[in-house]
C-alpha cells in the first residue's frame, strides 16, 4: 500500500514515518503538513492509504476528507481528543493514539490492507469511481466511508447534497453535479433534477402522471423520474 | 443601663465574630472541595492529556534524532509533573517559581511546536517574590497554546509579563489567536481559577479575558500581600 502522511508536527511525522518502514507492504510516498499539502499530494500521488491527525490547526482531518472526490483508506491518529475519539468509537473507524504501538500499527494497516479495493490499471484523469471506492460522509459525530454502490439515492439540498445508504442520510458538503459527474452511468441514473438513483436498488416502477414513473427504492425510498429522464431510461434499458 | 449596653454590645460582637469564623471555615472548606475535585478530576487534568501525550511522541521521536535533546525534554517533563501534583497541596507558590515550571513548559511545546511557537517573558524583579495561587499562570499559558497558537496554522508568540502596582500583583498572558469558546474542561478550568481566587482574595483579586485585535490577553491581578483573614 502506498500511504500519506499528513500531520503538522514534523517529528510526529517522522514516528510515523520510523514505525512505517519497519512494517511489510506499506510505502511512504510522502508527507503533508496541511490540508492544502496534503490535497495537492492526494491529487498528484493517489495514495492508498492515509495517516491521518485529527487536530491540525485550520483544518481537522474529517474536513479534509470530505473535501475528496473519494477517500482512499484512512487511519486517523491522535494524541488526545475526546470528540474525535468518540467519532471514532461511534463510527467505527481505524485510529491510532499517539505515541504509536507498533503492533496496533500492524493490525489497522492489516485491516486497511484487507479492506482495499482491488488495484487496477493506472487511472486516466478523474475515471468514474469504481465498485469498492469509497466516499467520506459525516453527520456530527457520525462518519462514514460509504462505498459508491452503496448508496441508494443521492439528492440535492442547496449547494450540498444528500446521500442515503444504510438507513442513514447524512450530508455531505459537495454539490449534486460534482458527485453525479463522478459516478459511473452503468450504476447511477439521475431521476430527475434533484435526484439521482442507484439502478441496482430500484425495487419497483410504477407509472406517474405526466409520462413519469414512481420509482421505489430499497430503503422505502421514493423518487419521481421525470418525463425526459423516463425516455432516456427506456432507451438505455434497451442497450 | 449602661450594663445592658455593654452585655448588647459584647453579644452583638460575639454574634459577629462567630459569624466570621463560619464563613471563614466554610472558605477553607470549599478550597478543600475544589482541590479535592481538581484531584478526582486525574491529577492529570492540571496537566492535560492532549500536552502530554503529544509531549511523549514528540520525545519518542528525539530519541534516535537527537538523544541529548530528548533526555533534556524528559527531565523537564518530569519536572512538570511532580509540581503539578504539589499544586494540589500548596495553595500559593511564588511567582517566580511559578514561572519557572512556564518556562518548562514552553520550552517542551518548543521541541513539538518548532518554530510555530516564540515567547518571552518580561517580568518585573520586584514582583518575583509575590505569592500567587499554584497553576494559574500555568492554566493561562496552557489555553494560550490550545486555543491560540495551535490553531494557527502559521503558529505565534505567547508572552507573559508581569509587575506591582500600589499593591497589587499583575500578571498578563497575551497570545496570538482569538477567544474560542469552548465548553468543556477549559471553561471549567476557568471558572475553578476565579472561585479559587474569589476563597484566597475575595474581591481584591480578577482574572478577566479579552481579545485585542489579533491577540487574546489573559489579566490576572491579586493583592500583593496575603489577604488578611484567608487560611495561610
Amino acid at each position: 500500500m502506498r500511504a500519506l502522511i499528513i500531520d503538522d508536527e514534523r517529528l510526529a511525522r517522522s514516528e510515523i514515518r520510523r514505525l512505517l518502514e519497519a512494517t511489510p507492504d506499506v510505502e511512504v510516498i510522502g508527507e503533508a503538513r496541511n490540508a492544502d499539502e496534503a490535497l495537492e499530494q492526494i491529487d498528484r500521488l493517489r495514495p492508498d492509504l492515509l495517516f491521518l491527525d485529527v487536530q491540525m490547526p485550520g483544518c481537522d482531518g474529517f474536513e479534509l476528507l470530505e473535501r475528496l472526490d473519494t477517500a482512499p483508506g484512512v487511519i486517523f491518529t491522535t494524541a488526545f481528543d475526546q470528540y474525535a475519539l468518540r467519532a471514532f468509537e461511534v463510527s467505527a473507524l481505524d485510529y491510532l493514539v499517539k505515541p504509536i504501538s507498533p503492533a496496533r500499527l500492524a493490525a489497522a494497516v492489516a485491516k486497511a490492507t484487507a479492506r482495499a479495493p482491488a488495484p487496477t490499471a493506472p487511472e486516466s484523469i478523474d475515471p468514474p469511481l469504481r465498485r469498492g471506492q469509497r466516499i467520506f460522509v459525516r453527520d456530527g459525530e457520525h462518519c462514514w466511508f460509504v462505498a459508491i454502490e452503496d448508496i441508494v439515492l443521492i439528492e440535492s439540498e442547496g449547494n450540498y447534497a444528500r446521500l442515503y445508504f444504510s438507513g442513514h442520510r447524512p450530508v455531505t458538503p459537495r454539490s449534486l453535479n460534482a458527485i453525479g459527474d463522478r459516478l459511473d452511468p452503468a450504476l447511477f441514473f439521475r431521476a430527475n433534477r434533484r435526484q439521482i438513483i442507484n439502478l441496482e436498488r430500484i425495487e419497483s416502477l410504477a407509472p406517474w402522471p405526466n409520462d413519469g414513473y414512481l420509482v421505489k427504492l430499497a430503503g422505502g425510498l421514493e423518487v419521481e423520474m421525470s418525463r425526459r429522464q423516463a425516455r432516456l431510461f427506456h432507451t438505455r434499458a434497451r442497450l | 443601663m449602661v450594663w445592658c449596653v455593654f452585655i448588647w454590645n459584647v453579644a452583638y460582637f460575639a454574634v459577629h465574630y462567630f459569624e466570621r469564623w463560619r464563613q471563614a471555615e466554610l472558605d477553607k472548606l470549599q478550597l478543600a472541595v475544589i482541590a479535592a475535585e481538581a484531584k478526582l478530576n486525574g491529577l492529570m487534568s492540571q496537566l492535560n492529556p492532549h500536552f502530554l501525550f503529544n509531549c511523549l511522541n514528540s520525545v519518542r521521536g528525539l530519541i534516535v534524532e537527537d538523544p541529548a535533546k530528548a533526555q533534556a525534554a524528559i527531565t523537564s517533563l518530569s519536572e512538570l509533573m511532580r509540581y503539578s501534583m504539589q499544586a494540589s497541596r500548596i495553595a500559593t507558590v511564588p511567582l517566580e517559581a511559578e514561572l519557572e515550571m512556564v518556562q518548562t513548559y514552553l520550552s517542551l511545546e518548543a521541541v513539538r511546536l518548532d518554530e510555530r511557537l516564540t515567547s518571552e517573558l518580561d517580568i518585573a524583579e520586584d514582583s518575583r517574590p509575590v505569592p500567587i495561587p499554584t497553576m494559574l499562570v500555568q492554566l493561562l499559558v496552557e489555553n494560550a497554546v490550545k486555543h491560540g497558537i495551535e490553531h494557527l496554522p502559521a503558529g505565534g508568540s505567547i508572552r507573559v509579563s508581569s509587575w506591582l502596582d500600589v499593591g497589587t500583583l499583575h500578571v498578563r498572558v497575551t497570545n496570538s489567536g482569538q477567544i474560542v469558546s469552548r465548553a468543556g474542561s477549559t471553561r471549567l478550568g476557568l471558572v475553578n481559577a476565579r472561585e479559587r481566587l474569589r476563597l484566597l482574595y475575595g474581591t481584591r483579586a480578577s482574572l478577566a479575558l479579552r481579545e485585542d485585535g489579533r491577540s487574546v490577553v489573559a489579566d490576572l491581578s491579586l493583592p500583593a500581600a496575603p489577604a488578611a483573614g484567608a487560611s495561610p
